[in-house]
């Protein structure tokens, strides 16, 4: 029997090796063999590797949008009217188990239309979603610069939607969508979900569709939307497979409700919450903290904000309050992870704060990152492999004349 | 920790086995320390092999049969340890990754290989998992060509084939630890 050697030991010895590496090592390491390509590319070991990232929390990235030429409006709103000024970059920042964070490195991104800026929509396991005012939709693994671009689907008018008279000016309805992005755990698969709302003088109507990124394709949800009379009234949370949202009557007197679409079997669920707006309350925002849903309750006239948490998932009355945060946000304040010891929260306020804030003692302590543009958003990812197979992200700037930024960009 | 082969006499009073490295140098270990090695366990599993016979390790050296050796006697001795006190387990398991980093830190990656090599062909299942650990920090920031020689691996793409996937990831061979 010839005496054993490195290249005889077993598979599952080199994939334990290859689950310990980081993403970067394994896209260089798909050179390496045909065994070792094919090992890499396996969904399962994807899938395992990704597993360990996020319960270790490893190579965890704050991906940054800068914001800039930024006012009290929301960034959506913001086309890029200048035609000779490149869109503004995205940054990475990685940052470490005891609070540190690296220096900001510029990331290109896949959106890169001319006038309409890219901005994130959400993100879920080191995956981040883009969108912009062209209504282009990406998905986008930032570190290991790979992403797939979703093909545009048009919003179908019912037949039946009543219309106004034909003398209206309105001549056809409003419509607004809401968008939100998840992973689907039963058929593991990523997925956008589109909440459009129409709306004419004498009816509303609601459609919804999900598109599979493992389908490449939209399909209409054939559960309706719960409650005629609610709209969406926050910004998605994606958490135990399914994609939330708080929901109001247009009336804004009732209680908010929490509506939320189970990503595997599509259908809807809906949950009371102690939250309303009025009565002092001007703002109500919905987040995911530490594998929970979690409210940022805004009084105007205190000068606080409250987190709650919802510390059984789907009981209403579960909902806890965790922290009051004394520094008062102007806009919105979005709690983003929990510390490794679990006492500080990383919080992003008004596109242009980052700190950490002790929940017992309940002070901030400002973070500092070099390089930071001065107006941002975040999002947060971990190293996955998923979308090893998608597009790359090319590293071409649109315009020419970008000279000014050839002295400090570091590869990464 | 002795890196000759020395071999330290066991407790007195304990049953002991006796291993033999390629080389021929015979090992007296306790017994509960021999049977970490899965290999030694089925060995003696087998009807009528009495604890008295020799077991013949014929791939491994001695060198790596005395290290794995002292990792499964420290091994051993910290699993006595810990219990349902939480602080004991963490300092126990805080001692061991101490144990797992010294064990590799001094290494060559020669003699990584003939660790993994024995405890593979050992069968210790948690020596395998941090020497695992080991190697992907080791290889992490290392070229294609490197990898290639640590694992002795043959590179079977066509020069055009790699070169395409060269070109799609450029930016991953940036910054790789020069060989």
């Amino acid at each position: 029997m010839p005496p054993p050697s490195m290249s005889t030991l077993p598979p599952e010895f080199i994939a334990e090796i290859l689950t310990e590496l980081p993403v970067k090592s394994l896209v260089r390491f798909l050179c390496v063999s045909k065994l070792w390509y094919a090992m890499i590319n396996n969904p399962d070991f994807i899938k395992k590797h990704l597993k360990r990232s996020i319960e270790a929390n490893r190579e965890r990235t704050l991906i940054v949008q800068d914001c800039e030429r930024l006012s009290n409006q929301d960034p959506c709103f913001k086309k890029f009217e200048d035609n000779n000024r490149r869109p503004p970059y995205f940054y990475s920042v990685r940052f470490h188990d005891d609070g540190r964070f690296d220096r900001a490195v510029r990331l290109y991104q896949p959106l890169r239309h001319r006038r309409a800026k890219a901005t994130i929509l959400y993100y879920c396991n080191g995956l981040v979603c883009l969108y912009n005012l062209e209504t282009e939709i990406v998905i986008w693994n930032p570190l290991i610069r790979k992403y797939k671009k979703l093909p545009f689907e048009p919003i179908d008018i019912p037949s039946g939607f009543k219309k106004e008279v034909s003398h209206s000016i309105w001549n056809s309805p409003a419509m607004w969508s809401e968008f939100a992005f998840g992973h689907d755990p039963v058929n593991d698969d990523y997925k956008v979900v589109r909440v459009s709302e129409l709306i004419s003088w004498c009816d509303r109507e609601f459609e919804v569709k999900i598109y599979s990124l493992r389908a490449h394709s939209w399909r209409r949800v054939k559960h309706k939307w719960p409650k005629k009379e609610s709209s969406i009234a926050s910004k998605p949370a994606f958490l135990n497979g399914a994609v939330h949202w708080l929901a109001a009557t247009h009336s804004r007197r009732s209680l908010e409700m929490l509506v939320a679409l189970d990503l595997a079997t599509e259908k809807f669920r809906m949950y009371k919450t102690p939250f309303k707006l009025g009565h002092g309350v001007s703002k109500l925002e919905l987040e995911v903290l530490g594998g929970a849903l979690c409210v940022c309750v805004h009084r105007y006239m205190e000068e606080s904000d409250s987190v709650w948490v919802m510390k059984e998932y789907g009981l209403a009355s579960s909902w806890t309050l965790l922290c009051t945060i004394t520094q008062e946000a102007v806009i919105y304040c979005k709690p983003l992870v929990f510390s490794k010891n679990g006492e500080k929260v990383l919080i992003e306020q008004d596109f242009d704060k980052l700190f950490w804030y002790d929940v017992e003692e309940e002070t901030a302590s400002k973070v500092e990152i070099l390089g930071m543009p001065d107006n941002f958003r975040t999002a947060t990812c971990v190293g996955s492999l998923v979308l090893l197979n998608g597009d790359n992200v090319i590293d071409v700037d649109l315009e020419e004349g970008d000279s000014e930024d050839l002295g400090w960009w570091n590869y990464w | 920790m002795a890196n000759n082969g020395e071999n330290p006499s066991p407790d007195v009073g304990g049953k002991t086995v006796k291993l033999k490295a390629d080389d021929g140098e015979i090992f007296e270990v306790e017994e509960a320390v021999a049977m970490e090695l899965q290999t030694v366990k089925s060995f003696f599993d087998d009807d009528g092999v009495s604890y008295d016979t020799v077991v013949p390790l014929l791939n491994v050296s001695s060198t790596a049969l005395a290290k794995v050796i002292q990792y499964c006697r420290r091994a051993v001795e910290l699993r006595a340890k810990s219990g349902d006190d939480e602080g004991a387990n963490e300092k126990a398991r805080e001692e061991r990754e101490g144990l797992e980093a010294e064990l590799v830190r001094e290494e060559s990656d020669e003699g990584i290989k003939e660790l993994i090599l024995a405890a593979n062909y050992l069968n210790i299942k948690d020596m395998l998992s941090f020497l695992c650990r080991a190697v992907g920090d080791r290889i992490k920031n290392k070229s294609v060509e490197y990898v290639r020689r640590f694992f002795v691996l043959e590179n079977d793409f066509s020069p055009e084939e790699e070169e395409r996937t060269r070109n799609e990831v450029a930016w991953a061979f940036e910054g790789v630890d020069a060989d």
